[in-house]
């Protein structure tokens, strides 16, 4: 049953035609990275910022927007014999496969093609990261338009929580860190880091672009807590949390929904 | 044989049913009347699991189907609004409903020749207008033959030769024993129609009978002024 | 100095022409012992093969002692192995290991004392506290010998080549690893390292202190527990060296306390967490280093003056320059930094706008370090641009005004 309303929704996203451009447009941007920049370190930060903040704009508006647009299509489904969590499912993996599929196919390729025998780790987890945030604010826009009602008011809350979570909470860890910079603030600081996807993304990416940055820090407090393995593990794991737990969350509004 | 049991719905503050309780029969046309927001579709949607009651539950031949996802192979089911994912032709749209209900939609080609739809089952639903939009929501609802049929506004978009022939193909399946509720702001249609008429305002069932003793219980000439008066009057039962 | 070369290679060669050659076949502590007894000065001592067991072995004179198959001689532990207090001492195809460790003393391998002209060449030092440790002496040689240390911590592991108030060095082409420093200089002058490896010391591959005039060429510094570490010293040259993996909390490439009037040239500064320090001191100059890879390229506090960068390649660094002031008396002209974006309208190579190294967030960081955790944070690039139109908090002074375009050489 799921795979058929999958197959259905996936054949729509093929005709739409847009994704092809969506991915069109990541590799017309590594390419030009690629050719301008002298030295791959260039093209990494670029992409590192786009990974940051254009996937997780596109991805949450996208969860939020697509369920809206879909508001008839599922009161259609619903009053077929199919369970809810089918049709939640269908809808939510083909959003995944669009934003995320998009990115891959865009992205990934050129990028894994251009550092197969240079950076591969690096680009690995370049890609990996922006799956797993695609997948967090896709879920997060999933739980916003099952939240409200109001398109208006699920895109605002949507914008609000991308602009909180990738800018204005770094800005919050800087005036905490400036605040009591006498005392021993480094965990603090690292749990505040850790409760944001965005920065666990960041995190997670600096340890592989960065390594010697982060960890030539004079303290051993963020040697110790996110040295090589524990640190990549850790990351991964609330990044995986951050994904399941909305997602659980607006599973479970669906299930119990008006419509 | 499907009977709304004490159904009551709030949406935060505003209380949407309250305490409706209707009976219907096989073999019938009910019609459901009311002002906008008084409740009809509500109660449908409650029929099928779309929106859950807060209280009270319905039942079909004694077993309850709120909740019940294999009760909705009983029902054809036609929304107020068709909006699908529209880069699909509706033969996508119409061979994926038969996957899901695993049955043969054996009056598919009827239905297609009564309304004329072959040439357009192959295009994108994009580039299909509105009638025709819901002509094939309306191709979809009937075509599996279901002993329930419901219909939500079904004349609003569709051109008058359509609705002249969906009306006689309503009258068709009560004659085969089906059982179809339907809501319209369509007076004459409900007028043609309606074996049953229940009519809602702000959340209570105001009146549940017969159109013949609607009117003589209103004293009115017609269904109009039956309906108006009630409107203006309020509850009669 | 190259009379110093000349002179010893005058007084080898007539030690060939007057003086007699004695093979040791039977190689044991008392036969060794002995032999260096009876030797006249300028005798040359050929020791075949085989492992003895042995320490506090003096030479008082000038002897040349040459092993073949490189016999070993293993300390007992409780002294020096070889005590030489005389000059023109030359040991060659030795195999010197197991001195022993002691907090009380540092024990060596080889221990000169006021020895000069010495020539230490194609030894082997295997599991040694010190290795080669001279005091007091001038002109002496070391070269190609290989230091396999195997040091645990750095108070319990002494330095491979330690020199002490000696003159007129040469320590070439060799292969040190595992010992606390690689080559300890202090107090010595004129010394010419060149064309060694030090790597996998504890501390640093090459350190020293109060060692004036001094030339450090094409040496290889890797993955040393702290770098390398020159201080209180003027007048260094330090040219087509390789300074590499340095990692660490309190590690660099090139960390200068205190040094005055050197010039630092066409050094490879790769990978490490800070590429180069300065503290103290100034007046250097910094030409044609490749700087890649670092956390931290170039690293200046504000209590050291006047340092120049010029046609320096820094490519790839988390940060190209921090500092902890906003005062600066530094110059950077004409360097290439691969995070510049300006233009070059007239095409003449060098970018038309100038490029301002230190970033706010490095700046933020030297003062607050926990700040790290914001690396590559979206929310710093934003007031990293802000500040870059509007500067405000980083010194201004600190400015390439014509960073070039493209890096001099093709290849990093």
């Amino acid at each position: 049953m799921l795979s058929s309303l999958l197959l259905f929704e996936l054949k729509n996203l093929i005709k739409a035609k847009w994704i092809f451009f969506y991915a069109g447009f990541y590799f017309l941007l590594v390419e030009a990275l690629y050719y301008f920049s002298i030295e791959s370190s260039k093209v990494f930060i670029s992409l590192l910022n786009i990974i940051l903040i254009v996937i997780p704009l596109i991805s949450i508006i996208y969860g939020t927007q697509h369920f809206y647009n879909s508001r008839e299509y599922i009161q259609f489904l619903l009053a077929q014999p199919i369970e809810r969590r089918n049709i939640f499912l269908s809808n939510f993996i083909s959003s995944l496969i669009a934003t995320i599929g998009g990115f891959v196919l865009g992205c990934g390729f050129p990028l894994i093609t251009h550092e197969i025998n240079d950076s591969i780790i690096l680009a690995i987890s370049l890609i990996l990261s922006g799956i797993l945030l695609g997948g967090i604010f896709l879920s997060l826009g999933y739980y916003i338009s099952n939240l409200f009602d109001d398109k208006a008011k699920g895109l605002g809350a949507a914008l609000i929580i991308w602009f909180f979570l990738c800018f204005l909470y770094d800005g919050l860890i800087l005036g905490v860190l400036y605040y009591f910079s006498d005392y021993p603030i480094e965990v603090p600081a690292l749990i505040m880091s850790m409760l944001n996807p965005n920065d666990l993304a960041r995190l997670f990416i600096t340890l592989e672009l960065d390594n010697s940055a982060l960890m030539g820090y004079t303290g051993a407090v963020y040697k110790n807590m996110l040295g090589t393995f524990w640190g990549i593990i850790s990351t991964l794991t609330l990044m995986i949390v951050w994904l399941v737990l909305p997602f659980m969350l607006s599973l479970r509004k669906f299930s119990q929904k008006d419509f | 044989m499907i009977k709304f049991n004490n159904i009551s719905k709030t949406y935060g503050l505003n209380k949407v049913l309250n305490d409706v309780s209707i009976e219907l029969n096989q073999c019938s046309i009910n019609t459901f009347l009311g002002p906008n927001g008084s409740g009809k579709t509500t109660l449908i949607k409650i029929l099928l699991s779309l929106v859950k009651p807060d209280s009270g539950n319905i039942t079909y031949y004694d077993k309850n189907v709120i909740n019940d996802v294999s009760f909705k192979n009983n029902i054809g089911y036609m929304t107020q609004i068709a909006n699908y994912p529209d880069n699909l032709t509706a033969n996508d749209l119409i061979s994926l409903v038969t996957k899901i209900r695993n049955t043969n939609p054996i009056l598919k080609d009827e239905l297609i020749d009564r309304f004329y739809l072959s040439d357009a089952l192959s295009k994108p639903l994009k580039h299909l207008s509105g009638g025709t939009k819901q002509k094939v929501n309306l191709l979809i609802s009937l075509m599996f033959d279901s002993p329930v049929i419901v219909l939500d506004e079904p004349s609003v978009g569709l051109d008058p030769q359509s609705v002249k022939i969906l009306k006689e193909y309503i009258l068709g399946l009560k004659k085969n024993g089906k059982t179809i509720l339907m809501t319209s702001h369509i007076l004459q249609d409900v007028d043609e129609l309606s074996d049953n008429m229940n009519v809602l305002m702000e959340g209570n069932l105001v009146y549940s009978g017969s159109k013949n003793s609607l009117i003589n219980d209103t004293n009115s000439k017609n269904l109009e002024d039956a309906i108006i008066s009630i409107y203006t009057k309020g509850n009669l039962c | 100095m190259r009379l110093a070369v000349l002179y010893i290679i005058f007084i080898t060669l007539s030690n060939f022409a007057f003086s007699k050659k004695v093979y040791l076949e039977d190689f044991s502590a008392d036969n060794f012992n002995k032999e260096i007894e009876l030797a006249n000065p300028h005798d040359t001592i050929v020791v075949k093969s085989g492992n003895i067991k042995a320490e506090s072995i003096i030479i008082r004179k000038p002897v040349c002692i040459i092993g073949e198959n490189y016999p070993s001689i293993s300390g007992k532990g409780k002294d020096h192995i070889l005590k030489i207090y005389a000059d023109s001492v030359v040991i060659q195809g030795m195999e010197f290991n197991n001195s022993g460790y002691s907090y009380v003393q540092d024990r060596a391998a080889i221990r000169l004392d006021s020895s000069s002209r010495c020539n230490i060449s194609n030894n082997r030092f295997v599991n040694t506290m010190f290795a080669v440790y001279a005091a007091r002496s001038k002109y002496l040689i070391i070269s190609s010998n290989i230091f396999e240390g195997k040091g645990k911590g750095e108070a319990a592991s002494g330095n491979a080549v330690h020199l002490w108030y000696c003159n007129d060095v040469i320590v070439r082409n060799n292969d040190i690893a595992g010992h606390r420093d690689g080559i300890y200089l202090e107090f010595t002058k004129g010394v010419k390292i060149s064309e060694n490896t030090s790597h996998k010391n504890i501390r640093y591959g090459l350190h020293f202190m109060f060692s004036h005039n001094a030339e450090y060429k094409k040496n290889i510094f890797l993955n040393n527990g702290s770098g390398v570490a020159v201080m209180y010293t003027s007048n260094v040259l330090m040219e087509d060296n390789i300074f590499q993996d340095n990692l660490g909390a309190a590690s660099y490439g090139l960390l200068l306390k205190d040094i005055k009037e050197s010039k630092i040239i066409n050094n490879k500064i790769l990978n490490n967490s800070t590429g180069i320090y300065i503290e103290g001191g100034g007046k250097n100059t910094f030409v044609n280093n490749i700087i890649n890879n670092n956390a931290w390229a170039i690293r200046i506090l504000a209590s050291s003056s006047e340092n120049s960068f010029k046609n320096n390649i820094i490519v790839a660094n988390s940060f190209d320059l921090s500092t902890n002031s906003t005062m600066n008396s530094n110059s950077f002209e004409s360097n290439y930094w691969d995070k510049y974006s300006g233009y070059d309208i007239n095409k003449d190579g060098f970018g038309d706008v100038p490029y301002y190294p230190v970033r706010l967030f490095a700046f933020i960081v030297e003062k607050n370090p926990p700040l790290i955790i914001l690396l590559n944070s979206f929310f710093m690039f934003i007031l990293d641009m802000a500040e870059n139109i509007i500067p405000s908090i980083t010194p201004p002074t600190m400015i390439d005004n014509a960073p070039l375009m493209k890096p001099i050489y093709d290849k990093i």
